[in-house]
């Protein structure tokens, strides 16, 4: 049995009762959520010009004093952390150093890209993401065999596709490919297109760059 | 003198009397207007009620199972399901069909469970951990036990991808998340199960 349906199983213990729905309907009748709500509250109008200005004489200070107190990063290697384990950088040579393995930029993609992003997960994978007006290309690496690139659809059709002497699944459905895996050298590779490309383009992809 | 003498009530009586009925009908119109208003009311409870039973044998199971998931234990999941029902009712947000309205009202409810785990000082009992225990389904409890391990980005991921059969993409609306996180924490939620439950059991 899968661990899906494990997982089923176990949730099916989990219902709502006669009793706690009894009880759930009766509090709701109880909150009472059609009551009209209160009237605002109206400051007097002195107190009103009062904390107006307040706010004003406030942000006045802040825009005069806060610059002094925040350093800027360095212009040329800004590091903008999300979390400890996932990390944004600002260039392809950083990602490499914050992942500890090389990573190159995917050149000659089959559309116009209007914006790069580097992201370094947990230290151990690294994500180039491409977008363009009407197209998105996720690229990964990481060390080992396994899938990375988290897409568990089911998709209709999976192919082989061999280039570069480097064999890759395609998965998709329809007459385009989501997904592009494979793994070569103890390294996994994984490029996800949210729009989907076709099998060629996929195979100049990674004949071009790996 | 031959005119006619008008009998009349002397003028404080007459002015007396003319208020009373004044007040009479105002009294009247007021009792009219109240009726009117007590029945709308009750009609809109009425209405109400219905509106919140129907979601909860639609979705009660879905929402409590979610929030479950998040919190471990019965009392807090049931908070949850109540107050994310409440929300609905409050809100009366307007959704486009029943996907939505389930995306919506499952959103609201991780919200929710989240804000509760980080005010919950003391950890309550599971109930399912004894529910499986006394079943004797150590099968269910190692999966149950493995999933409960994770943190709480995987953990949440792995429930709406395999048990809700969301799309990664969905799921991120839901949780607020960009697809691609998603898509991470659901590959490291896998491969930590894999280790705890020792490739004993197949994703697929």
């Amino acid at each position: 049995m899968t661990l899906s349906k494990r997982y089923d199983e176990v949730m099916a213990h989990i219902e709502v009762t006669d009793e706690m729905r009894s009880r759930i309907l009766n509090n709701i009748q109880k909150a009472d959520v059609t009551a009209p709500k209160k009237n605002l509250l109206h400051f007097p109008g002195a107190k009103k010009y009062l904390s107006i200005a307040a706010c004003f004489a406030l942000l006045l200070v802040g825009a005069l004093t806060l610059p002094r107190y925040l350093t800027p990063d360095s212009p040329e290697n800004p590091i903008l952390a999300q979390n400890d384990d996932i990390v944004n950088v600002s260039s392809i040579e950083e990602l490499s150093d914050t992942v500890g393995f090389e990573v190159n930029n995917i050149t000659g993609l089959p559309f116009e890209v209007e914006q790069t992003e580097y992201t370094a997960y947990w230290q151990e994978m690294a994500q180039v993401s491409y977008a363009g007006e009407w197209q998105t290309l996720i690229y990964r690496k990481s060390v080992g065999e396994e899938d990375n690139s988290g897409d568990y659809t089911d998709y209709k059709n999976c192919i082989n596709i061999e280039a570069n002497h480097i064999s890759a699944q395609l998965k998709g459905n329809g007459e385009s490919y989501n997904l592009a895996i494979w793994n070569v050298d103890g390294y996994s590779y994984s490029i996800y297109s949210e729009n989907g490309l076709s099998a060629e383009e996929f195979i100049k992809i990674i004949d071009d760059n790996f | 003198m031959s005119d006619c003498l008008i009998q009349r009530f002397p003028a404080p009586i007459e002015r007396l009397t003319a208020a009373i009925f004044w007040f009479i009908s105002q009294f009247h119109s007021f009792a009219l207007n109240t009726g009117a208003q007590t029945t709308n009311q009750l009609a809109v409870h009425e209405a109400v009620n219905q509106k919140a039973a129907q979601l909860l044998d639609k979705y009660g199971n879905h929402i409590l199972r979610l929030s479950y998931s998040y919190l471990h234990n019965m009392s807090d999941a049931e908070d949850i399901l109540q107050d994310t029902l409440l929300q609905y009712l409050k809100t009366a947000p307007v959704l486009e069909n029943e996907n939505h309205e389930k995306a919506w009202l499952l959103r609201v409810a991780a919200n929710l469970s989240k804000n509760r785990i980080k005010y919950n000082e003391k950890r309550k009992v599971d109930e399912l951990d004894e529910t499986l225990a006394s079943q004797e389904r150590e099968d269910l409890s190692f999966v149950w036990e493995a999933v409960k391990s994770l943190p709480e980005p995987y953990r949440e991921a792995i429930h709406l991808f395999y048990y809700e059969g969301y799309s990664t993409a969905q799921i991120g609306s839901i949780l607020n998340q960009k697809e691609a996180t998603v898509r991470s924490n659901l590959h490291r939620g896998r491969k930590k199960l894999k280790e705890i439950l020792k490739e004993a059991y197949d994703f697929e």
